[in-house]
């Protein structure tokens, strides 16, 4: 298997650059759009999506409020039909077997409805009613999972925003879908709240779920996230992994004893973007590239750096300042 | 020296079902279970059998107050005493039902846009049209329980008459006319409630509205005895087949005529005021008999305009709460 952290330093010969592309594990995509696109009269809202989010990931879906989240959601849950273009889940056409495929996903669209004068717990019998009925156990169980184990048989029009939200979320679980899109799961959260549904979430990725989560707190998707897609007036600006993304714009400064050196043996290396000496500094803008990948190759070199620092740009930076880019702003 | 490996989270729970969706049968018992724990649906019973005692103290009171209320002939003696003692309370409370299952219809599909729940029980990737007819039948039979809790609420009451008058009918004197004719005025009232409902259900799917629903169809009820009555004189002051064919088909959309020549006719006759029926209306001096197959075509007819309006919308239109 391949874990974060356990990967042995790359072999090279002698002096060579080290730096190689991870090995690629099959991915089995598990939800895939292909030239998606709705259109509301003249107005595109999704215009020309194309997204896979493999089995296993949690799929971070960025975007400004009216960027076209919301309805790419409701395309993936066939609640609306696309105007061109088509979703594929587990593989599957969702148009010809929404029936078939629906099932193994669980969902939470924006703010959690139910019915009002039920309490949570029957609203969760009744939303399993709709999958071909669950146990009574089963729904006492997610009931504690989000944690409203007390105030289960308490009547939903009585609950917090926080407590509808946790309702929304246990009715994602109920049937322990494969994929679950979850769209701004923290919302109305407190902040013990926001870190429960964060380790929720990551205890349900490490279960092997697939997530799909649409969110405007960039922090709480950097910390969930393996990959995340950035969409801007209904087209898909950026996409990749967090680290990636975090990657795509690093700076790496290198202190050394001899930087002109230093910086003749990296600028040979064709996956540095530029390199340059900034008050006695080797200065890269390096995507893509680790620390010690960069230790390592000077090392091999007989340059040994004295510190090596990253220093990278905040996901919110890059939110901002990609949307505003596609804006024109 | 073994490769270290990344510690197993356990899993947060263990699946317990089959995902897989609900077939008509236990969508229709979701829906029950719905219905079952509304609080609203029981107020809306009890409401209906409170406008049945409503109109059963009124039919005494002015049957005690002539006397003649209980001579044969008259509206609770005779051979027809128990089936009108019975039937007229009910066909009082009907207008009530009438506007229940209306505002059931109505709540039941436009709460759910209205609220936003479409979209979660639509994206468990339950089948529209199934889920369109296990809400109908459902209300279906919530209809038919108004209707029973109608009935039995009558004829129970119809026991207490012994208190005010001797002799009295009773449910003694329940005989195979007799029973005949009430079965006529609970299937008839059963019919006018599935329209209602069926009108309140399709004009809240259309404006995803529960309000405009409610509002709408409460319009038609109270607008139908106006027009009814118009659009009769109208259709008769043309003097044409096609204008009283044209009344007919607006407004005989219920089964009245089943029953109203089963009573007797200054019962029958005072059906315009509840129903804005043709068949009984303010001009005519006697019932005028409708073929009974041709208000079964109306009814059916209105009911499959209803069905499919509701039927396409539903299934095709975007779900935008």
């Amino acid at each position: 298997m391949f874990y974060p952290g356990t990967q042995d330093m790359p072999q090279t010969t002698r002096g060579e650059w080290p730096f190689q592309q991870a090995a690629q594990l099959p991915r089995e995509i598990i939800l895939q759009t292909i030239g998606l696109t709705k259109a509301y009269g003249k107005r595109l809202a999704v215009n020309n999506l194309n997204l896979e989010v493999a089995r296993g990931e949690v799929f971070g879906f960025l975007g400004p409020n009216g960027a076209g989240k919301t309805t790419t959601i409701r395309m993936l849950l066939h609640l609306i039909r696309p105007t061109a273009g088509e979703v594929l889940l587990f593989g599957e056409p969702l148009q010809q077997n929404a029936h078939g495929l629906l099932p193994r996903v669980g969902a939470l669209i924006e703010q959690p409805a139910f019915q009002s004068y039920l309490s949570g717990r029957d609203n969760l019998i009744a939303v399993g009613g709709y999958t071909g009925g669950v146990s009574q156990e089963r729904v006492d169980e997610v009931l504690s999972i989000v944690g409203l184990g007390e105030r289960g048989r308490d009547r939903y029009s009585t609950y917090s925003l926080g407590m509808r939200q946790r309702l929304g979320v246990g009715a994602a679980l109920l049937t322990d879908p494969e994929l679950l899109i979850l769209d701004e799961p923290g919302n109305g959260l407190d902040p013990a709240g926001i870190v429960e549904m964060r380790e929720l979430i990551r205890k349900l990725a490490r279960s092997g779920k697939t997530i799909f989560v649409s969110s405007h707190i960039l922090a709480e998707v950097r910390q969930v996230c393996t990959r995340i897609g950035i969409i801007r007036g209904g087209q898909l600006i950026a996409v990749g992994g967090v680290e990636d993304l975090l990657r795509s714009t690093s700076r790496w400064e290198i202190e050394v004893p001899n930087p002109e050196r230093a910086s003749q043996l990296l600028a040979k290396v064709p996956i540095l973007r530029s390199v340059s000496i900034e008050n006695g500094l080797v200065v890269l803008n390096a995507p893509s590239v680790r620390g010690r990948d960069l230790i390592y190759y000077l090392t091999q070199n007989s340059i040994w750096p004295e510190s090596v620092k990253r220093s990278e740009e905040d996901l919110e930076h890059i939110f901002l300042r990609l949307t505003e880019k596609e804006a024109g702003l | 020296m073994s490769q270290a490996t990344w510690p197993a989270a356990p899993a947060p729970f263990q699946s317990t079902t089959e995902a897989r969706t609900a077939t008509l049968w236990e969508l229709t018992r979701n829906e029950l279970f719905k219905l079952w724990h509304r609080r609203l649906v029981w107020g809306m019973l009890i409401l209906d059998l409170v406008f049945v005692f409503a109109a059963w103290c009124v039919l005494v009171y002015y049957a005690t107050k002539t006397s003649d209320g209980f001579t044969p002939g008259h509206l609770l003696g005779g051979a027809n005493g128990l089936s009108d003692a019975i039937g007229q309370p009910m066909t009082l409370g009907r207008r009530a039902g009438e506007f229940i299952a209306a505002a059931l219809g109505a709540l039941t599909f436009g709460g759910e846009f209205s609220s936003g729940s479409i979209r979660l029980v639509l994206s468990r990737g339950v089948n529209r049209a199934s889920y369109l007819a296990a809400k109908y039948i459902a209300l279906a039979i919530a209809c038919v329980a108004l209707v029973i809790a109608s009935l039995l609420m009558s004829m129970l009451l119809s026991n207490f008459l012994l208190i005010v008058h001797r002799p009295a009918p009773t449910l003694l004197n329940l005989n195979g006319p007799t029973l005949l004719a009430i079965l006529g005025i609970c299937g008839g009232t059963l019919e006018n409630f599935l329209f209602c409902l069926l009108f309140g259900a399709t004009l809240s799917i259309l404006a995803r509205s529960a309000a405009f629903g409610i509002a709408a169809s409460f319009g038609y009820l109270i607008g139908e005895d106006i027009a009814a009555a118009v659009l009769s004189v109208i259709g008769k002051s043309l003097h044409t087949s096609l204008g009283n064919q044209l009344a007919n088909l607006l407004f005989t959309t219920n089964l009245d005529a089943f029953y109203a020549n089963s009573l007797p006719t200054f019962l029958a006759k005072g059906l315009d005021q509840l129903d804005g029926v043709i068949a009984c209306n303010l001009t005519a001096k006697a019932c005028v008999p409708v073929n009974i197959g041709q208000s079964f075509a109306v009814a059916l007819i209105w009911a499959l305009v209803l069905g499919v309006i509701s039927t396409y919308l539903f299934i095709k239109r975007d779900v935008l709460q």
